[in-house]
């Protein structure tokens, strides 16, 4: 009775129905590509998560990333995947009373990190303070005057590598976690650039790359590391890292060799014999922001 | 009517499925069981750190002392003992002494852009030498410009006059100067524990020393002994922030 009243019979419109869903749903599944730019390789494109490559498959990725790095930067350099030490797992402590804030940690981790030249990009901030006073909101990053001035403190603040890492729990893709020795980590390959973890931190740690990193051939540092110093993508997140190309070689981190005074100590923590547990034991040490429970393996102290 | 319900029901089936399969899409990956949690302290023996004056060497090239095991700060040269932590270091560590610790600055560099510097011994070999000076402020015809601040030290506190090239610890017995930090550490001995136990004075190298060295610094690399207040300085890298720099936090 009512199959032609507009001509068009109930079995043709639910055809018509599901033929549009259907198409939606595929142009939907493909709208990845829509993404796809002339920098982007299929490799790329369909690579895995880092934790799923095989051992064969992270070598391919390792060989194009280093043969994209020569194409883009026109520099030869040697990228790694250096995986955690079993029984290590570092901690880092800072005293507060030796810092005199000259910033030589920041200017090390810039270059040690292939860090994007013109935005001056580093993973440490430090901070000036009023003495007697331990709220970061009035820290100054910006201070440009001789140091140590008279009544301030210098507070230097990086990833604190929580053990309860709230940029971890808020990724929508899992493309940071923590590794077992304590690291947190970024696949740079795996993060859409959503930021979420950058809001999330407490500490401000996180840095996006707003820009390709623009470094000039001969101030590539070539040492690099998957997970830590090669040069990143544009528009991913990226992250102190413990320096964790040099640190899982054995090495201490580029902040800590730079420091003059000598107020950076770095180690295992699981070593009772380690300068790092010395600290731990013996010196009065607080976290930042405790009150939040994100348990943060770096450590700040004062001389008694 | 019955039909058109079935169809609805079968036309938002449809597309719940689509909804679900396009939540799905950013794929889970599984988690560690235990990433790496950090472990309840241990009762340590951290406290008893290496000393062994004997096992330090001048090397040939001059300016570096090394050893294994920790420094001998503090510590007078007859006590010597390695525990069993340290023994399973096989990298050393190398304490650096500056190659101007006991020697006059002449201002000249050798080839290697050093500094040269003139042994105390060179001027100082006359027997009937006027009396030791007391305070810098004394001094009129040599080392006039010296600037001192260090608490009530007098000269002698650390110097001996007859032996110019050696330094003078608080019971008198002679020092060699590459052996400085043993002078400093009989009144800086906060300081002193924490450098020996590696949160004081900074150093380069491994922090493995299964895997490799390790070179420190001395106590006068960072103090000038006549005005050991660590000097201020400029900070670099003046960080650029696109949001502080415009100070819009004030």
């Amino acid at each position: 009775m009512s199959e032609l009243e507009n001509g068009i019979s109930r079995r043709t419109a639910l055809k018509g129905v599901g033929a549009t869903l259907g198409a939606a749903a595929f142009a939907r599944a493909l709208a990845p590509l829509t993404e796809w730019t002339a920098d982007l390789s299929v490799d790329q494109f369909l690579q895995k998560h880092y934790r799923e490559l095989t051992p064969e498959a992270m070598q391919q990725v390792l060989g194009r990333l280093e043969a994209e790095t020569k194409r883009d930067y026109g520099v030869d350099v040697e990228i790694e995947d250096i995986k955690p030490t079993p029984g290590v797992a570092f901690a880092y402590a800072l005293n507060l009373s030796i810092c005199i804030g000259c910033r030589k940690c920041a200017e090390a981790c810039h270059k040690e990190n292939n860090h994007d030249r013109p935005s001056q990009n580093s993973y440490i901030r430090v901070l000036e303070m009023e003495q007697g006073s331990l709220d970061m909101e009035r820290g100054d990053t910006m201070y440009d005057h001789p140091v140590p001035a008279p009544g301030k403190f210098y507070m230097p603040v990086q990833c604190q590598q929580c053990d309860n890492p709230p940029c971890v729990h808020v990724c929508p893709v899992e493309a940071t976690w923590k590794e077992p020795d304590g690291i947190v980590v970024v696949d740079y390959n795996w993060c859409i650039g959503c930021r979420y973890c950058e809001a999330a931190c407490p500490y401000h740690a996180r840095r996006f790359n707003w820009q390709k990193p623009e470094i000039p051939a001969e101030e590539i540092n070539p040492i690099q590391a998957y997970l830590s110093n090669r040069i990143r993508p544009q528009g991913v997140v990226e992250k102190c890292h413990f320096c964790l190309h040099r640190t899982r070689q054995g090495r201490l981190p580029a902040c800590l060799e730079a420091c003059p005074t000598g107020a950076r100590v770095f180690g295992n923590v699981l070593d009772p014999a380690s300068e790092i547990r010395w600290v731990l034991e013996h010196k009065r040490v607080f976290v930042l922001k405790e009150e939040l429970g994100t348990r943060p393996r770096f450590f700040y102290f004062f001389d008694e | 009517m019955g039909r058109k319900r079935f169809v609805i029901l079968i036309v938002s089936l449809l597309g719940l499925l689509g909804l679900l399969a396009l939540a799905a899409r950013p794929r889970k990956i599984a988690r560690d069981s235990n990433p790496g949690e950090l472990e309840p302290a241990q009762v340590a023996a951290g406290e008893a750190r290496g000393l062994s004056l004997s096992e330090r060497a001048m090397s040939d090239h001059g300016g570096e002392v090394a050893a294994h095991g920790a420094p001998a700060v503090g510590v007078p040269a007859d006590a010597a003992s390695v525990p069993a932590a340290m023994d399973r270091s096989s990298f050393p560590t190398t304490y650096h002494v500056s190659r101007d610790v006991g020697t006059l600055d002449t201002g000249m560099r050798d080839i290697n852009g050093r500094h040269i510097g003139v042994p105390c011994s060179t001027c100082h070999v006359q027997h009937a030498e006027p009396p030791f000076a007391e305070r810098p402020d004394q001094l009129k015809e040599f080392h006039t410009g010296l600037r001192f601040a260090h608490g009530d030290q007098t000269c002698s506190t650390c110097h001996v006059q007859e032996e110019r090239d050696k330094l003078r610890l608080a019971d008198g017995r002679r020092l060699e100067f590459a052996e400085v930090m043993t002078l400093c550490a009989q009144c800086h001995g906060p300081q002193a524990r924490d450098y020996r136990n590696g949160s004081h004075g900074g150093m380069n190298g491994y922090w493995d020393l299964k895997r490799g060295p390790r070179t420190r610094n001395s106590c006068t690399d960072c103090h000038n002994p006549h005005m050991p207040a660590y000097p201020q300085v400029m900070p670099v890298f003046q960080p650029k922030d696109r949001f502080l720099e415009s100070k819009v936090h004030e």
